[in-house]
Formats: C-alpha cells, sequence, structure tokens
C-alpha cells in the first residue's frame, strides 16, 4: 500500500505546478493555469500526459535543491473535435516557465511525435524566458526546437497560442509555426524585451507597445489571429483545427469534410446588384465573401494586417478551402509587399495541407511608387507568382469587378496555375485601365488635338469600350466563363468537385528559388 | 483632439466638410483618388471640424494628416 501511496502523492505533487500562491497569481493575471488550459482545450477526458516526471539535472546556483514540477512543460496528446492533437503547455507557475534543458527536450520530443504520427501540434506560449542557470544546455536546446519543428513544418499543422511572454531567441518558436494566434492582455512575443532595448539601443519602449498585438497583429504581421483571452483563444484554436487535415497525407484532408447547411448549388439573387459596377466605387468584399461561402461561415486569418487582401478559410459543399480575395475597400485592394507576403504565406500553407483555393479579384495592379517600390513590391510580389505557380491544389477564380496589370497574373490567373478562371460580367480584365493605355498610345495625338481634353476622353472611351471588359479574356480562353454573380456559388462548387483528384506530376527539383 | 490621416498615397479629389462643422461618426470628410479608387475617408468619431489640412488636387503620402477634430 505504501508504495501506491507514495505513487499517488508523487503524481498529486507534480500536477500542483508551482504550488497555489503561484497559481493565484496567474489567475489574478487573468489567465488559465497550464493544466486549466489542457482540461479546456482537450475532449473531456481525452488527455494522456508523456514524460509527468522527467526532471533537470542541473547543479549550478542551488538548482540541485529545486523542485520544478513537470519541468515547467507539460506535454501529452488527446483529442480535439474529435481528432487526435499533440501539445506542449508552458507552465508559468513553475519557475516562470523558463526553458531549460528538459524542458526543451520534452518541447522537441513532443513536435517529433507528432511529426511521426502524423497529428498537428499546438504550442501554449508562457515562460519567461531561457534558463540561464543551465548555461549552453539552455541553448542547446532552442536548436533541437528549432529544428523539430522546421522539419515537422509542411508534414504537420503547427499553432502557437501566445498566452504569455515568449521573449528573445524563444520567439522564433511561435512565429515558426504555421498559425500565431495572441492574447489581446497576456500574450506578448519579441526578439528581446523593452530593458535589453533600452541598454543595447537606448530606445524607451513599453512591453505592450513593443511586443503587443498592435505589434504583432497589425505592424510585424506576426500574429494571425489575436485573441481576447485564454478561453477564446483556445475555443478559435480548436475552430482552426476543424477546418485543418492531421498531416499532408492527401487523404486526411477528408477527415476536415463536414455536412453543411447551404445547398451547394444555391443561386444567390442579391450577388447580381450588390457590387458597384463603377469600378471606383468600394464596398467591403467580405459581405461577398460570407454570402458565396458554406452556411456564412468564415474563420479569418491576419484580419489586422495588410488589410488590402483578405485571406481566411470556409467551407463549399463541406469542404475547406482557402480564400484569397482582394478588399476594394482598404488601400484601393491593390497588392503592396504585406499583402502580397500575406498572401504567399497563406497559399503555401494550402498548398502543402492539400487545401484548395478560391481567389476573387477586384485588384488594379500592385502599389505602384517610391515608397512600394524601396521596400521591394518586385520581390514580395514575386513570392505571390512563386506561391500560386508552385501550387498543386485546386485552384479557382473569379474576378468580380476588376484584374489589372501585373496583379492579374500575381493573384493566379489561368496561366498562373487557375484551373478554373470565371468572371462576372462587369469585369474588367486588362492589361492597364483605360486612362493609362490611352495616354500613352495616344500622346502624340492628344497633345496636338485641337481640343486636347476631349480627345483624350474620346480615346480613353475607345478603349474602355474596346478592352475594359471580361469578353477579350474569354475570347481567348483566359476565361473559362462569363458567369452571372448569383451563380458564383454553383460554379465554385461544381470546380471544386471535378477537381477533387486532380493530380499534378512534376519532374523533381530540391525546390523553387522563391524570392525570399 | 483627433487627427485623421490618410490610410493610403493619392490625390485629394473632394473635401465634404468646412472649418466649424460638426461630424458624426462614420460621416465622410473627403474623398482620396489613387490606383483607379475613390476612397472615402470617414470620420472615426463625433467632433467638430477645427482644421482642414489639404486642399482639392493635393497629393498626399500615407500617414499625412488631412482633418483636425476636436
Amino acid at each position: 500500500m505504501a508504495i501506491l501511496e507514495e505513487y499517488k502523492q508523487r503524481r498529486d505533487k507534480i500536477k500542483q505546478m508551482g504550488g497555489p500562491k503561484a497559481v493565484d497569481k496567474q489567475h489574478a493575471r487573468g489567465s488559465m493555469t497550464a493544466r486549466e488550459r489542457i482540461d479546456y482545450f482537450f475532449d473531456p477526458g481525452t488527455f494522456t500526459e508523456i514524460g509527468l516526471y522527467v526532471k533537470h539535472r542541473t547543479t549550478a546556483f542551488g538548482l540541485d535543491q529545486k523542485e520544478i514540477p513537470a519541468e515547467g512543460v507539460i506535454t501529452g496528446f488527446g483529442k480535439v473535435n474529435g481528432r487526435q492533437v499533440m501539445v506542449a503547455v508552458e507552465d508559468y507557475t513553475t519557475m516562470a516557465g523558463t526553458f531549460g534543458e528538459y524542458h526543451g527536450k520534452k518541447f522537441s520530443d513532443a513536435i517529433n511525435m507528432a511529426k511521426d504520427w502524423g497529428i498537428p501540434f499546438v504550442g501554449m506560449n508562457d515562460s519567461g524566458g531561457a534558463r540561464l542557470q543551465e548555461g549552453m544546455d539552455t541553448l542547446q536546446c532552442y536548436a533541437w526546437l528549432f529544428r523539430a519543428q522546421i522539419l515537422a513544418s509542411g508534414i504537420i499543422p503547427q499553432i502557437a497560442l501566445l498566452m504569455g511572454p515568449c521573449l528573445g531567441g524563444q520567439a522564433y518558436h511561435p512565429v515558426m509555426q504555421d498559425f500565431v494566434f495572441q492574447c489581446k492582455d497576456t500574450g506578448r512575443m519579441g526578439i528581446a524585451g523593452p530593458a535589453f532595448v533600452q541598454t543595447q539601443t537606448g530606445e524607451e519602449i513599453d512591453l505592450d507597445t513593443l511586443c503587443g498585438v498592435e505589434a504583432h497583429a497589425v505592424k510585424s504581421g506576426e500574429t494571425h489571429v489575436v485573441c481576447e483571452d485564454d478561453k477564446d483563444c483556445l475555443d478559435k484554436a480548436k475552430e482552426l483545427l476543424a477546418l485543418l487535415p492531421d498531416n499532408n497525407k492527401k487523404e486526411s484532408r477528408k477527415l476536415t469534410y463536414i455536412k453543411t447547411k447551404d445547398d451547394p448549388e444555391k443561386i444567390i439573387e442579391e450577388l447580381d446588384t450588390m457590387v458597384p459596377e463603377e469600378p471606383y466605387i468600394a464596398y467591403d468584399m467580405h459581405d461577398l465573401i460570407i454570402k458565396i461561402v458554406d452556411d456564412g461561415y468564415f474563420f479569418e486569418i491576419h484580419k489586422d494586417f495588410a488589410q488590402n487582401v483578405i485571406v481566411g478559410f470556409a467551407r463549399f459543399g463541406g469542404r475547406p478551402a482557402g480564400i484569397v480575395a482582394s478588399q476594394p475597400m482598404c488601400a484601393a485592394g491593390a497588392v503592396d509587399c504585406d499583402a502580397a507576403d500575406k498572401i504567399a504565406r497563406f497559399v503555401r500553407f494550402c498548398d502543402l495541407f492539400n487545401i484548395p483555393l478560391v481567389n476573387l479579384h477586384d485588384v488594379p495592379g500592385y502599389w505602384i511608387g517610391s515608397v512600394e517600390e524601396w521596400k521591394g513590391i518586385l520581390r514580395h510580389g514575386a513570392k505571390m507568382l512563386y506561391s500560386y505557380i508552385d501550387a498543386t491544389v485546386p485552384k479557382i477564380t473569379v474576378v468580380v469587378r476588376k484584374s489589372f496589370a501585373g496583379a492579374y497574373t500575381g493573384m493566379c490567373c489561368k496561366d498562373t496555375g487557375a484551373d478554373f478562371m470565371f468572371a462576372w460580367p462587369i469585369a474588367r480584365i486588362c492589361i492597364v485601365g483605360a486612362e493609362t493605355a490611352a495616354s500613352i498610345i495616344f500622346a502624340r495625338e492628344i497633345k496636338e488635338a485641337d481640343d486636347p481634353k476631349a480627345m483624350k476622353t474620346q480615346r480613353i472611351a475607345e478603349y474602355r469600350e474596346l478592352f475594359e471588359n471580361p469578353y477579350c479574356a474569354a475570347e481567348r480562353g483566359f476565361v473559362d466563363d462569363v458567369i452571372m454573380p448569383s451563380e458564383t456559388r454553383k460554379h465554385i462548387n461544381r470546380a471544386l468537385d471535378a477537381l477533387e483528384n486532380k493530380t499534378v506530376v512534376r519532374p523533381w527539383r530540391k525546390f523553387s528559388n522563391i524570392n525570399l | 483632439m483627433a487627427t485623421i490621416n490618410s490610410s493610403m498615397p493619392g490625390k485629394v479629389t473632394e473635401i465634404k466638410i468646412k472649418v466649424g462643422d460638426t461630424v458624426t461618426k462614420g460621416q465622410e470628410l473627403c474623398t482620396i483618388e489613387a490606383m483607379k479608387m475613390q476612397m472615402p475617408v470617414a470620420s472615426p468619431q463625433d467632433g467638430t471640424v477645427s482644421e482642414i489640412k489639404v486642399a482639392i488636387g493635393q497629393s498626399v503620402k500615407k500617414g499625412d494628416p488631412l482633418v483636425e477634430l476636436n
């Protein structure tokens, strides 16, 4: 009996984490503890812990006398939405969740297991940083962690939940996962905190401004989803996991198909008059997206970053798809460097995990001018071209109202990879807009005319009449069909059905040399 | 006090308010045109127009101040 008693005591002690005081502090911060997060995240009773007893072996600075329950990170697996998921959950109550040798080993082992088992990995970050008492052993563990996650990238989906601090080199971990969720009041991520920044550079800045949600969800684009609190964060992670397959094997995506309410062939009358015919009037593309997808459900990624384009997941006929759309309401829907980066990373994720892509164009082109030119719009825009042409998943493009110039090719036209290309009757598909074209072609004629203004107007009208429509492209087969807006959902669903078993075989190469 | 800045580079094509006007949240203040699009600039809050910093035809950069509200 004594043996069983010892067994129970040992386990209970570790499961108390950093003890009642530290737990109270965690709650006072508005956060759940690591074990509460696990309870809330997994389907009830399905979690199995791995490495509960793992212990550090450091003797320096009195650490040999220090108990660090579960090494400050709880790892294990269980079911989420009925499907297996692996987690590593940092426990801030236990020596501030500091990252030491065995903490790092547990963390990277969890990723390696998830990769070998073909199940998604979710990391919950809440750590005071490197455990400096362990010296070089700690640094080496970061290498294990980065190697594990990068070698798992593209094999299993990886999601980072920033629920507490994650500062220093450790912050490369969340940022190199597929999606970063950040809790508004507690999630903080950065290469260095304010104190280090101050001593090294003299810059005075507070932690929230430097590393909070405004910094990463809006400015740097490193955060994909902003969350109100721990519960919201875990709910949203579960929501995203439901849309993602377990791994990169084609058959895995069937696990994500569900029964939805909307008829796949539903005719949506209001679309016929929803988008203003005049190309210069802005509107919110979200209104269109939620009309054509199943049950009006859209899970947006990067909602607050590069808002001139929209990316996210939705379902068509119950099957998840990635949506990439222009947003005319923001910066004319033109593609700048950030928008190109946003699209390229999203397209590559979808391609890695066999998720088809639906592209909605209302794009005047790439952003031009010195600001974007010097930031490297050619280099960034190239990422989009590479990602679409490299992608072998089904790709469907709908030109809603306009698709001009480089952005026509960059956002996936027929010959940059679209399996189907549709256009609405109001669509204008052209190399450039009529104003630009006419003022170049007829520059001399306009200049020498008795009434240059009238001549310019006339020539613009002629060019517009001739080329600014969907039919020129359709006559060459660049557009498969000009469709009624109300039939958009029907056509997308039929195309996705037809492309269900699409296979692409290409000659071997190590990878394409995408402009990074 | 609030400054409304341009969300994109472009040209001011329309100014729909004058100094002293009372405006409400969401009301259109002016229009910036760029990349074939006329972008209405809406007021982020209720207030009174204390200064108009641009004129019709003027070019603005992203972040340039357009209107000051009290």
